[in-house]
């Protein structure tokens, strides 16, 4: 999938998880009275907010590869690990929005409305932060961590401020919750891909087969190529290549390729992978499957 | 004469410390701290009514934004909590004309008799004993104002500061010497607000209300043509939760002032005794030790800002009351809207969308020999050349079977692609500048992926995988061939 197919998938997907939350906060919101407590109040909508976007961005990565137990699996994976992310971020948000809010109520009033909705915008902002982290720390990628980082905070900070800024013209209008989340999906994913397209160590472009054109970005310290869907790069439907049949390590800004096994063919320019670092345009071959190393924009 | 005359301001300076008439009960700060883990608010209570009270009476109720108020279990009454925290003061001096006559408002009188000096003695007085009894927890500030309004320095715990301040204010010229007195403790109220913790504003003026636009119908060199009086300064030290106190010096008494600062749950004093003045301290510093603490369990009602009310009851049944408002926003915000039907659409819709994204694949495999052109001199391109024919000429001429332009070291006829029917393969041919996955080559065959670099056009060859004919080759991953 070529970078910008890749990238309007991961908008769709943050706008779609936009459009789902929307009335199952709205629900939640609605039976704030009936909520014991504040805590258990953020904690729910939190939950909610971290499990559809946890879900959705943890099955981008199948989707984008067209592997679909890799889907399922990052859906779920994804929806756990968000459920988390999504009460915590949103407890510290709503932590700080209480501190922010009650130090705005006790001063000069007259800016009280640009100063709620930065206030907001920063809660959102800590909120996608922990929610964008999470594939970060599944990965354990440091680059990822501060890919998800800039894209949560970006995404937060306008989302928020957006929904603020709605809030304060039609005070409990339900709309302003939509146009936020909407907002805070799409930039989400926005600022996330474009983070991500600028933190890589270059990109490994499939030429053949049934996966053609789909980009992989070098983004993490070490990436799996193989057939087993549990690779980070799987090469279903590809002759010749073993279920682990090479890794791609990421070493001080160099891209390595190195076969996971004696026997296993991998080629760079048609010759055997040594120990050079890859350099743009080499291509490489791993079975059937050939990639073509580079930063393509 | 003169004995006297002090003698019966120590008598009006000992009436007016009586706490005001009217005055029982102030909200004075909110403290929300404990709102999220412990769903629990307190407020500060500045009550002379109930200051002989032990265990006060007190109600709270709250309303949402709009709604109706309900009562609010009181968790915990008690008293003298804000000892530890110190207290923020702000003098908010007058330096205008007429703080430069005497006591009797003469003007020419000497020095001594002055009501600056006599401000000016007060105001160290109360930094002596602030320092005396703050034990360092107490911040001073110092604003200054005439026709236009001036913050010295803000809150500090350095007094030194303060007293330098002190020592700076001269006499105005006459058209600095108005007394804008309620703009000036409005811009003050404005510019304390931001200070945290208990706060008091202690006004030093001779409290005769002199605007210069008003007076000279010339707009004001710092606010125009702004106007303001008592009224929006009670609401605003309200709002703020900001206690008001004034010292006043001279005879003519600006009644507002004073009925002003108790509203707000301050006093008054009336001072030209330098003893008398040093109580000054002291009883705002009791007013604030006196403060009830009222802890209570906070409701979860809708909307940003949250109504409270405090209601106290004395020993007599006299009732005070007293609302301030908190911030109880949400992250996510609030909705007074009903769920309606259409909603599931918004749930549903999406979800399919995203389970079409998860089960359709947006790819197709190619299925013919063909040609893609990758990046050339002319830019990138999705160019596609289908292979259909034993021979295919590759170049920049026009006769060419796929003709790339843009590329001026394109030779016209640069490589030839050769298909072998009996082995269904193809082979690409050159005589120079010719790279297959950047190896130089003047003939090699071709595997489905492999990059083909002419003169700096790539394009890449790529073929179904594995091929449907009976004589499909099964894979050789490790061949390497350049001939």
């Amino acid at each position: 999938m070529s970078l910008t197919l890749k990238r309007a998938v991961m908008a769709v997907l943050g706008i779609l998880g936009a459009l789902m939350l929307w009335p199952i906060l709205l629900m939640v919101q609605r039976a704030q009275a009936a909520f014991p407590s504040y805590l258990v109040f953020t904690l729910s909508q939190g939950v909610c907010l971290g499990l559809v976007f946890g879900a959705l961005f943890g099955s981008f990565e199948g989707i984008v590869v067209s592997s679909r137990s890799k889907a399922f699996r990052g859906l779920g994976f994804g929806a756990l690990f968000g459920a988390a992310a999504g009460a915590a971020g949103v407890l510290a948000g709503q932590l700080f929005l209480f501190l922010a809010g009650g130090a705005l109520f006790r001063s000069n009033s007259s800016r009280l409305g640009p100063g709620l909705a930065a206030a907001n915008g920063m809660a959102w902002a800590i909120a996608g932060t922990f929610l964008a982290m999470t594939e970060g720390l599944r990965a354990r990628s440091g680059r990822k961590l501060l890919v998800g980082l800039l894209g949560g905070l970006a995404g937060g900070l306008i989302g928020g401020a957006i929904l603020s800024a709605l809030q304060v013209l039609a005070p409990g209008g339900k709309w302003s919750l939509l146009a936020g989340l909407a907002a805070f999906g799409f930039l989400l994913t926005l600022f996330y891909s474009l983070f991500e397209n600028r933190f890589q160590a270059g990109t490994l472009k499939l030429l053949n087969g049934p996966l053609k054109g789909k980009e992989y970005p070098v983004v993490s310290r070490k990436l799996t190529v193989g057939t087993d869907a549990s690779c980070d790069i799987v090469l279903a439907g590809y002759p010749g290549v073993r279920p682990l049949h090479a890794t791609v390590h990421l070493e001080k800004g160099r891209v390595y390729i190195r076969p996971a096994g004696p026997d296993a063919g991998v080629l760079v320019n048609d010759g055997p992978a040594g120990d050079a670092a890859l350099r743009p345009e080499d291509v490489l071959a791993a079975g059937k499957a050939k990639f073509l190393y580079g930063y393509f924009a | 004469m003169r004995a006297f005359r002090y003698g019966f301001l120590i008598l009006i300076a000992a009436l007016a410390a009586v706490p005001g008439a009217g005055q029982g009960l102030a909200i004075t700060q909110i403290d929300t701290e404990r709102l999220l883990f412990g769903q629990s608010v307190r407020l500060y209570l500045s009550a002379p009514g109930a200051a002989g009270t032990e265990s006060p009476d007190v109600e709270v109720w709250e309303s949402g934004e709009g709604g109706e108020w309900a009562p609010r279990p009181v968790t915990a009454v008690s008293r003298g909590i804000n000892d530890a925290e110190g207290i923020a003061f702000c003098f908010l001096l007058d330096n205008s004309g007429s703080m430069w006559t005497g006591l009797d408002g003469r003007e020419g009188a000497p020095t001594e008799d002055q009501r600056m000096t006599h401000a000016k003695a007060a105001a160290r007085a109360f930094l002596a004993e602030a320092s005396r009894q703050g034990r360092g927890k107490d911040r001073i500030g110092l604003g200054v104002f005439n026709t236009r309004y001036w913050k010295a320095a803000d809150p500090v715990g350095d007094f030194e500061r303060i007293s330098r301040g002190l020592d700076e204010i001269r006499k105005p010229a006459t058209e600095d010497a108005y007394t804008e007195l309620y703009l000036s403790l409005d811009r003050a109220l404005a510019d304390f607000a931001g200070v945290p913790g208990r706060r008091a504003l202690v006004v030093l003026s001779d409290g005769e209300n002199f605007p210069y636009y008003i007076r000279t119908g010339k707009p004001n060199p710092e606010t125009g043509t702004r106007t303001t009086g008592p009224e929006d300064v009670v609401e605003r030290a309200a709002r703020e939760g900001i206690t008001v106190y004034v010292v006043r010096f001279g005879n003519e008494k600006d009644p507002s002032l004073g009925d002003a600062a108790v509203r707000t749950g301050g006093k008054v004093f009336d001072a030209s005794n330098r003893d008398e003045l040093a109580a000054v301290y002291s009883t705002i510093r009791a007013d604030v030790l006196a403060e009830i603490a009222v802890d209570y369990r906070a409701g979860m009602a809708p909307g940003s800002r949250r109504n409270v009310r405090a209601v106290l009851r004395d020993r007599e049944g006299r009732e005070f009351s007293s609302e301030r408002y908190y911030y109880a926003g949400t992250v996510l915000g609030w909705s007074r809207d009903l769920p309606g039907w259409y909603y599931l659409a918004f749930l549903l819709v999406p979800a399919l969308l995203w389970l079409a994204l998860l089960v359709f694949k947006l790819e197709r495999e190619t299925t013919e020999a063909g040609l893609r052109l990758l990046y050339g001199p002319s830019g990138g391109g999705t160019r596609v050349f289908t292979l259909n024919s034993p021979q295919t000429v590759i170049g920049s001429s026009d006769a060419a079977d796929f003709t790339i332009g843009g590329n001026p070291s394109l030779k016209e006829r640069h490589a030839t692609i050769l298909f072998d029917e009996r082995q269904n393969a193809y082979t690409v041919v050159g005589d120079g500048n010719l790279t297959v996955n950047n190896r130089e080559v003047e003939r090699k065959r071709l595997e489905p992926g492999d990059v083909i670099n002419m003169a700096g056009t790539v394009v890449v060859f790529d073929d179904a995988l594995v091929k449907k004919t009976p004589k499909g080759r099964l894979p050789q991953p490790s061949r390497r061939k350049s001939q």
